[in-house]
């Protein structure tokens, strides 16, 4: 009995296992692993996508010379890249390098699909038939037109250039570069093999782009607010980015914004020195610091008559605000003497400085400082600002600035700083130029006219960063001249000069 | 039967004893190639260490990208507790236990971090990274080398010994000055090429600076050649130039070096340095001040005055001598218990003699 129990358990043991077995091999086989290249979704966008399968995308179905497909719609795959214009032109590029082009303004009927026949494919059912490229590599999205605010802008401190997006480098001539990463070595059965490494960079000679017989220096801009200063250099154009590598390729600034040739000498930085030089030989120093306004915009009003205080002094120099050209990053430069790199301060994002400010400097040697601001506490700085709101409500606080700066001017402060803030808000609102901006400006101009006749002690006159017109007003915060260059004045309290 | 038994726990024990001192034995990490002698670190030494946490992205050759966060020391860190640098390090190579190696190069020395790193995503590596992985953020994965065993110098860059330090006061003595407008004073200045040339100091490499505050500073050579020193009014002596920011101006020198050569402000010196009074004098050891500038360890050394005279001096002697400013400013010596030819007026230069 048991033996027969035994051989039965047996029996539906080697049973089970076969159906296992079976089952294993016909119904639960899982497929093998398909390899699928990458496509690329490249140049100006903000997000750069590496596609891998159809799936990720929700495909539609489509018919194509009565052949079923399964396809991603291709606006709705660049809506996903997220381009930097309305208007862009698209590349699609095979591996073989042939390339269709066409605007991006009409897709309907383009879908991009995969076949084990020919990989990536750009069907497009309304286009002629030569823009479908098999095996394809890469879409590549070139914005239309200049993009001053999105690209990277070569300039002078009195012009603006060019204007170069990465996609529309890559839409036209580059040079493709073997850059050198290492070599290394595997030591086996006492043999070494070694082996380079290089990656294959697409580059761009600065030289090229640079207007013919340019000598000096130049200063290229990342976005954290690196610098750096060159004769020459390349830039690498890198997925929806440019990269600035110096001539030898051992310096590197990742994201370029702007590059300037022959920049200023001096900039707003200076404000920390000089004023520290001052104050270390026993003069009080008033330090303005008229938000917004660009040095375009003090040789207009100068040239126009409508600077009458100010343009009884020695003209500004030019001088050089920071990369980001916003109110933080330039009153954390004025105040600290260094750049973003160095203060941590590169945006509106930041109000914690990494290095000491003048008027904590000033505060260790025993002289009182005073930081006189609008509604809101623009950087967290050595000495607590006060704080003027628009009581009479007339749209501006800069009058209540001014007023707290009179009640000040006589008292035993060393260092004061005034914050006037409606050149920007004006600019902003109406544009760099317009009227109500260059009245504002006259007006700020009768201010210090007043506080400087008040005042005993040197006098420092300047701005955290200009500003540019667009279409409806005005904007800062780009790499471009207007907003990256500034008055800078030194005078004499009571209006005598240096 | 039971003496099978007792061979086959002997067996274990010495096959245990084996692995537990072969694991032992991997478990540090070796630098060779400086000079005085190879390093060894163990494993739980380089995790008594400081150490930082990052978030890294690496890429490999195929261009995928990973995230991790990686936690150890740092390579710089571990180097400053044998007293040494990496920045002066010219390269390096990563050797790992199963024979895979590459050289890591001067420019990623110069400007990247190295992490040691022995927590991947917080947990310990697996056997096959362990003991470190060497990570260095925004490199390439070829970099980071797991089960680094092995780490060779392969150059390092030894500072040149300075030989001879010269007086700024004297020197600029010999010089024509410049008029300099600074802020609203105009004062003196001499070209920094001409204070070279005349100190032939001909060498391209940077010129290390030190201010008498303590701020050190390395300036291109070229960048300071184009400059000035400012040697009256305030802020003297004051590296400046009306070609470069105010940020780059150096006030208060009290030395600079620039290869096996030395430049020192004595006017600086006094309040920088410690003084002391030799026979009634007030002034600054000559040792203090060789010491301070690193100035080769020699026999004898010569004291060159700025009309030419010299005089040598053991350098036993040396702490017996003071460097001074007369009453007219100019830098003298004296030695008490030497000669009176040891007194240098217008001293310009103590160099070792070779």
């Amino acid at each position: 009995m048991k033996l027969k129990l035994i051989i039965t358990g047996i029996v539906i043991l080697i049973i089970g296992l076969g159906l296992g077995s079976y089952l294993d091999e016909y119904l639960f086989v899982e497929k093998e692993e398909q390899y699928i290249p990458k496509l690329i979704v490249l140049g100006d966008v903000e997000n750069i996508l590496a596609i891998t399968g159809l799936e990720e995308y929700d495909p539609d179905e489509f018919v194509y010379q009565n052949e079923e497909f399964l396809g991603i719609d291709l606006r709705r795959l660049i809506d996903k890249a997220s381009p930097i214009t309305d208007r862009y032109t698209i590349q699609l590029m095979g591996t073989d390098g042939l390339t269709a082009e066409f605007p991006g303004d009409n897709l309907t009927g383009c879908y991009i699909t995969f076949t084990q026949k020919h990989g990536w494919e750009a069907i497009n059912l309304h286009h002629p038939v030569s823009s479908n490229i098999k095996s394809l590599q890469e879409i590549t999205i070139i914005a239309d037109g200049s993009n001053w605010d999105r690209g990277m802008n070569l300039m002078t401190t009195e012009k603006n250039l060019l204007n170069i997006t990465p996609g529309q480098a890559l839409a036209n001539s580059y040079t493709t570069y073997l850059n050198f990463e290492g070599s290394v070595q595997l030591e086996n059965d006492d043999i070494d093999y070694q082996t380079k490494i290089l990656t294959r960079k697409r580059i761009l000679q600065l030289k090229d782009l640079l207007p013919e017989g340019t000598k000096g220096q130049i200063l290229v801009f990342g976005k954290k607010g690196e610098t750096t200063y060159h004769q020459e250099g390349f830039l690498e154009i890198s997925g929806n980015r440019f990269n600035y590598l110096s001539p030898t390729r051992k310096e590197e600034i990742d994201n370029i914004q702007g590059i300037m040739i022959n920049p200023p000498v001096n900039s707003i930085a200076d404000t920390f020195y000089d004023a520290e030089h001052y104050l270390e030989t026993g003069e009080r120093v008033l330090i303005f610091l008229i938000d917004g306004f660009g040095y375009h915009q003090y040789t207009y009003v100068v040239e126009h008559g409508l600077l009458p205080f100010m343009s009884t002094l020695q003209p500004a120099k030019q001088a050089l605000s920071v990369y980001r050209p916003v109110t933080n990053a330039g009153m954390a430069a004025m105040i600290t003497g260094v750049g973003p790199e160095k203060n941590g301060v590169y945006s509106r994002a930041q109000k914690d400085m990494l290095v000491p400010d003048i008027f904590t400097i000033a505060e260790k040697t025993g002289k009182k400082s005073l930081l006189i601001e609008g509604d809101i506490k623009i950087l967290n700085t050595g000495v607590e600002p006060i704080l003027n709101l628009d009581t009479n409500g007339n749209g501006t606080k800069d009058d209540e600035i001014f007023t707290t700066a009179m009640e000040n001017l006589s008292t035993d402060i060393s260092l004061m700083f005034v914050h006037f803030h409606g050149v920007d808000d004006l600019g902003t609102e109406y544009g760099d130029l317009a009227d109500e901006t260059l009245d504002f400006i006259t007006l700020v101009d009768g201010y210090i006219a007043q506080l400087v006749q008040g005042w005993s002690g040197k006098v420092i006159i300047t701005a955290d960063h200009g500003m540019h017109q667009i279409p409806g007003g005005g904007l800062h915060g780009v790499a471009r001249f207007e907003d990256l260059i500034v008055p800078y004045i030194i005078t004499e309290g009571g209006g005598k000069n240096e | 039967m039971r003496r099978n038994l007792r061979g086959i726990l002997f067996m274990v024990l010495v096959m245990l004893l084996t692995i537990s001192l072969t694991t032992w034995a991997e478990d540090k990490l070796v630098i060779v190639g400086f000079s005085d002698g190879d390093i060894e670190v163990t494993a739980a030494a380089l995790k008594a260490l400081p150490t930082v946490t990052k978030d890294v992205v690496s890429v490999n050759s195929s261009g995928t990208e990973k995230k991790f966060s990686i936690t150890g020391p740092t390579f710089a860190d571990l180097l400053a507790k044998f007293d040494k640098s990496q920045s002066s390090l010219e390269a390096i190579r990563f050797v790992a236990g199963d024979g895979y190696s590459i050289e890591v190069p001067v420019e990623v020395l110069q400007n990247r971090q190295i992490i040691l790193a022995y927590l991947m995503d917080g947990e310990p590596l697996d056997e096959k990274s362990q003991p470190v992985r060497a990570v260095i953020p925004e490199e390439r994965a070829m970099y980071w080398v797991r089960n680094l065993v092995k780490i060779e110098i392969l150059g390092v860059d030894e500072q040149v010994a300075v030989e001879r330090v010269h007086f700024l006061e004297t020197a600029v003595g010999q010089l024509e000055t410049v008029d300099y407008t600074y802020y609203e004073s105009l004062d003196q200045a001499v070209s920094v090429q001409d204070l070279l040339t005349n100190l032939a100091m001909t060498d391209d490499s940077s010129i290390q600076l030190r201010a008498v505050d303590g701020l050190n500073k390395s300036e291109d050579q070229k960048i300071f050649s184009n400059g000035y020193i400012k040697v009256t009014g305030t802020d003297v002596p004051l590296f400046l130039s009306p070609e470069i920011p105010k940020g780059m101006y150096v006030k208060h020198i009290l030395h600079f070096i620039q290869a096996d050569a030395a430049v020192i402000s004595m006017t600086k010196a006094l309040e920088g340095l410690e003084q002391t009074t030799l026979d009634g004098i007030e002034g600054i050891n000559v040792v203090t001040i060789l010491d301070a500038l690193g100035v080769v360890k020699n026999e004898i050394y010569r004291l060159i005055a700025d009309d030419g005279y010299s005089v040598e001096v053991n350098a036993a002697d040396l702490s017996l001598g003071i460097i001074y400013l007369d009453d007219k400013g100019r830098v003298r010596s004296y030695f008490s218990g030497l000669p009176n030819n040891t007194g240098v007026k217008g001293l310009l230069t103590i160099e070792a003699v070779k």
